[in-house]
C-alpha cells in the first residue's frame, strides 16, 4: 500500500526545505460567480518531497487535471500559493512562466503530441527550436534516445513508431531541458499493460538514477503501487480514504 | 537562433501540401498579373522617357491652321524661322515636303507591304512620303544619312525606301527596282528605288516615313495630285538645345508669334502629355495590386486558420515545453511569409514568362522587368505572409494549452 500525502499545515510547509513543491490553501474555481461555478480545487495545501515518484489519483473530475495543471505553469490559480522549486508560481507573469516550464519542466501526456514532420530526434529537441541547437544539444537528445532504448529510431518520423515508442519520444523530449520535475498526465492511458509497465519503469529509473521528481496523474493503481506515495483527490479536497 | 525556428517553419508550411499549393497558387496569379502590368508599365514609360529625352528640344512647325497635307510654308522658312530671339538656341532646321498621296497612287501595291490596299486612309498614314534637303536632313542625322543599301537619290523621280518595306515581302517595293506611280488612275510616273535606310529595330519605326525623296521629286508629285500646284514646303521641323520641355514651350512662344502665323507644336510636350494615359494605367494597376494583397492575404489567412485550427494540441505541447507566445507567433508567421514569398516568386515567373511570350509574339521589347518590380514583388510576397499570418499566429500563439489538451 502507497503512502498517502496528507493535507498540510502552514507551518509544516514553512518549516521544510526539502519540498520541490509547496501548496498552501490553494483554490481553482471555473466560471466563478456564475450558476455553472465549478470549485475545482478546495483549499489543497500539502508539499511534495524532492526526488520522489508521486500519483496523483482520484475520479473525473477530482481536480487532479486542475492540479496539474497549475503546478506545471499552465493555469492560475484563483487563490492560494503554489512554491515550485522555491518560486512561488501562482505571482508570475505568462512570460515567466513559459521559462519556467522551459528550464525546470517536462511533461509527458497521454497523447504523445508528436510533431508529425519532425523525426524522433528534431521531437526530443522541440523545446530548444527557439533558441537555437547546438551540436551538444544534439549529443545530448541522442544520449537521452539511447537512454530511453530508441538510439537507432532517432531518424524515424512518429508514424513510424510504435505507441510504447512514441511515449519514449515525449519522455526524452520532456528530459531534453534536464528539468526538476516531470509531470506525466495518464502517461500508461494509451499503452498496453507491458508497454506501460516499460514506460513506469524508464520513469522510475530516471527518478532514481537522477534525483528527478516525478509526479503521474493515473487512475491506474497498478501505477500507484509503483510510485513512492499518492495524493488522492475528491471533490478538489486531497482524501485519505 | 532563428535558424533552426525558419527551419522548422519550412517544414510546418507543407503539411498540408495541397492547401499550400492551392494558396501558392492563388497569390501567383495576383502577382503574374500584376508583374506583366507593372513590367508594361516601366516599359511604356521608358519608352516614353527615352521618346521625350531624344525630342525634348524639337518642334514641328506647319501652316497655321491648315492640315499638314495642304499646309504651304514659305521656301524661305529655315531663314523666318532663325529670325527668333532665341536663335541662338537652335541647332538645326530642316524643311520637308509631306507627299500624301504618294501610296494610293502606287500601282499594284498589295497588302504584302503590310499596309493596307491603295485607296485605304491606312495607306497615306501608315506609308508616310516625304521630301527633304540632304544637307538639312543631315543636321538632324535623319534618314538621308542611314542607308543600308544602295545610294542617295540624285535624280527626279528617284526614291530611298525604309526597310521594313523590304523586310514585309512586297513584290512591287523592291530595291533597284522601278515601278509606276499612278496618277489619277491615267498617268502614271517611274519611280526608281536606288537606296534602303535602316529605321531600328523598335516597334516605333512604321512611324518613319517610308520613302524618302528629293523636295523637287516630291513637288512635282504633289502638284500633280493636289487641285493646287505646290511650290512650299508642307512642314519644317527644328531642333533647339534645349534642357527641358519647359525650355522648349518657351521657344514654341517665340515661333509663335513669327509672321505669317505658325502652327507649333512641341514633340516632346506632346508626347509627355501621354503620360496621363500612362497615370490612368498606374491606377487601374494600383487597383488590381489591391486586390492581389486582399486576396492573397485571404488565402494565406484561410489557409493558416485552417492549418492552426487543427494543430491546436501541438502549439499547447510547445507551450508546456516552453515555447514563449512570440515564439509560436514567429513560427506561424514565417509559415505564412514562406507561402506569401514562394507565391510571389512563382507569380514572378510566371508574370516573366508571359512577358517572354508576349514579347517573343511581338518581336519586340517593349516590356522591362526593373530591379524595383523585382523588389515590390519580394515586399508583396513578405507583405501577404506577414498580413495573413497575423491572424493565425495571435490565434496559435494565445492558445490555452491545458484547455486544448483537456478537450481531448
Amino acid at each position: 500500500m502507497v503512502d498517502r500525502i496528507h493535507n498540510s499545515e502552514k507551518e509544516e510547509l514553512d518549516n521544510s526545505n526539502n519540498f520541490i513543491i509547496k501548496t498552501y490553501g490553494l483554490y481553482k474555481i471555473y466560471n466563478e460567480g456564475e450558476p455553472s461555478m465549478v470549485t475545482a480545487l478546495n483549499n489543497v495545501s500539502f508539499g511534495i518531497e524532492t526526488g520522489k515518484m508521486i500519483a496523483i489519483a482520484g475520479p473525473s473530475g477530482s481536480g487532479k487535471s486542475s492540479l496539474l495543471n497549475i503546478l506545471g505553469c499552465m493555469d492560475s490559480a484563483s487563490a492560494g500559493k503554489a512554491i515550485l522549486d522555491g518560486v512561488d508560481i501562482t505571482s508570475l507573469s505568462e512570460r515567466e512562466l513559459s521559462e519556467i516550464r522551459k528550464n525546470k519542466i517536462g511533461f509527458i501526456f497521454q497523447e504523445f503530441l508528436l510533431i508529425p514532420t519532425l523525426s524522433a530526434l528534431e521531437n526530443v529537441l522541440l523545446p530548444l527550436i527557439p533558441d537555437g541547437i547546438s551540436k551538444a544539444d544534439r549529443e545530448k537528445a541522442m544520449n537521452i534516445l539511447e537512454q530511453v532504448g530508441l538510439r537507432d529510431r532517432a531518424d524515424h518520423k512518429p508514424k513510424e513508431l510504435s505507441g510504447g515508442e512514441k511515449q519514449r519520444v515525449t519522455i526524452a523530449r520532456a528530459l531534453i531541458n534536464s528539468p526538476t520535475i516531470i509531470f506525466a498526465d495518464e502517461p500508461t492511458g494509451n499503452l498496453d499493460t507491458k508497454t506501460g509497465d516499460e514506460i513506469l519503469a524508464i520513469l522510475r529509473e530516471l527518478n532514481q538514477n537522477t534525483g528527478v521528481t516525478v509526479v503521474v496523474v493515473s487512475h491506474d493503481p497498478l501505477v500507484w503501487e509503483k510510485t513512492d506515495l499518492l495524493l488522492h483527490l475528491i471533490d478538489g479536497q486531497i482524501s485519505y480514504a | 537562433m532563428v535558424f533552426q525556428t525558419i527551419r522548422f517553419a519550412l517544414k510546418n508550411a507543407f503539411r498540408k501540401k495541397l492547401v499550400a499549393a492551392l494558396s501558392i497558387t492563388g497569390i501567383a496569379i495576383g502577382i503574374a498579373l500584376m508583374v506583366a502590368l507593372s513590367s508594361a508599365s516601366a516599359g511604356f514609360d521608358n519608352i516614353l522617357g527615352e521618346t521625350v529625352a531624344a525630342t525634348v528640344g524639337d518642334v514641328e512647325i506647319t501652316e497655321y491652321n491648315t492640315m499638314i497635307t495642304l499646309s504651304q510654308l514659305p521656301t524661305n522658312i529655315s531663314d523666318i524661322i532663325k529670325t527668333i530671339e532665341s536663335s541662338d538656341k537652335i541647332l538645326a532646321v530642316c524643311a520637308e515636303v509631306v507627299v500624301s498621296n504618294f501610296v494610293q497612287f502606287a500601282d499594284n501595291v498589295t497588302i504584302q507591304v503590310g499596309m493596307a490596299p491603295p485607296g485605304s486612309g491606312m495607306s497615306v498614314m501608315a506609308l508616310g512620303a516625304r521630301g527633304v534637303n540632304l544637307d538639312e536632313d543631315a543636321l538632324f542625322e535623319g534618314l538621308t544619312t542611314k542607308l543600308t543599301e544602295g545610294r542617295i537619290f540624285e535624280n527626279d523621280f528617284e526614291i530611298i525606301i525604309a526597310d521594313y518595306i523590304l523586310e514585309a515581302g512586297s513584290e512591287v517595293f523592291e530595291f533597284g527596282k522601278s515601278f509606276d506611280l499612278m496618277i489619277n488612275y491615267t498617268y502614271t510616273v517611274p519611280i526608281k528605288i536606288v537606296g534602303v535606310f535602316d529605321t531600328g529595330e523598335d516597334m516605333t519605326r512604321v512611324l518613319e516615313p517610308s520613302f524618302i525623296m528629293s523636295v523637287n521629286t516630291s513637288l512635282q508629285i504633289n502638284s500633280m495630285t493636289l487641285p493646287f500646284e505646290q511650290t512650299g514646303y508642307n512642314v519644317a521641323k527644328v531642333r533647339f538645345d534645349s534642357e527641358s520641355v519647359e525650355e522648349t514651350k518657351s521657344y514654341v512662344e517665340e515661333l509663335e508669334a513669327l509672321e505669317p502665323k505658325l502652327d507649333v507644336t512641341s514633340l516632346g510636350a506632346e508626347i509627355e502629355g501621354m503620360g496621363d494615359i500612362m497615370a490612368n494605367f498606374q491606377t487601374f494597376q494600383t487597383i488590381l495590386t489591391v486586390i492581389v494583397i486582399v486576396a492573397g492575404g485571404m488565402a494565406i489567412v484561410v489557409a493558416q486558420l485552417m492549418g492552426v485550427s487543427e494543430r491546436m494540441k501541438e502549439f499547447a505541447i510547445m507551450k508546456a515545453t516552453g515555447w514563449k507566445n512570440s515564439s509560436i507567433f514567429l513560427d506561424i508567421i514565417l509559415e505564412s511569409i514562406t507561402i506569401g514569398i514562394l507565391g510571389a516568386l512563382v507569380g514572378f515567373g510566371l508574370g516573366a514568362g508571359l512577358i517572354f511570350i508576349v514579347q517573343l509574339g511581338a518581336g519586340q521589347t517593349f516590356v522591362t522587368i526593373t530591379w524595383q518590380i523585382v523588389l515590390k514583388v519580394l515586399a508583396y510576397g513578405l507583405g501577404l505572409g506577414l498580413a495573413g499570418g497575423l491572424i493565425p499566429g495571435i490565434r496559435a500563439a494565445n492558445i490555452k494549452p491545458m484547455e486544448v489538451l483537456r478537450a481531448t
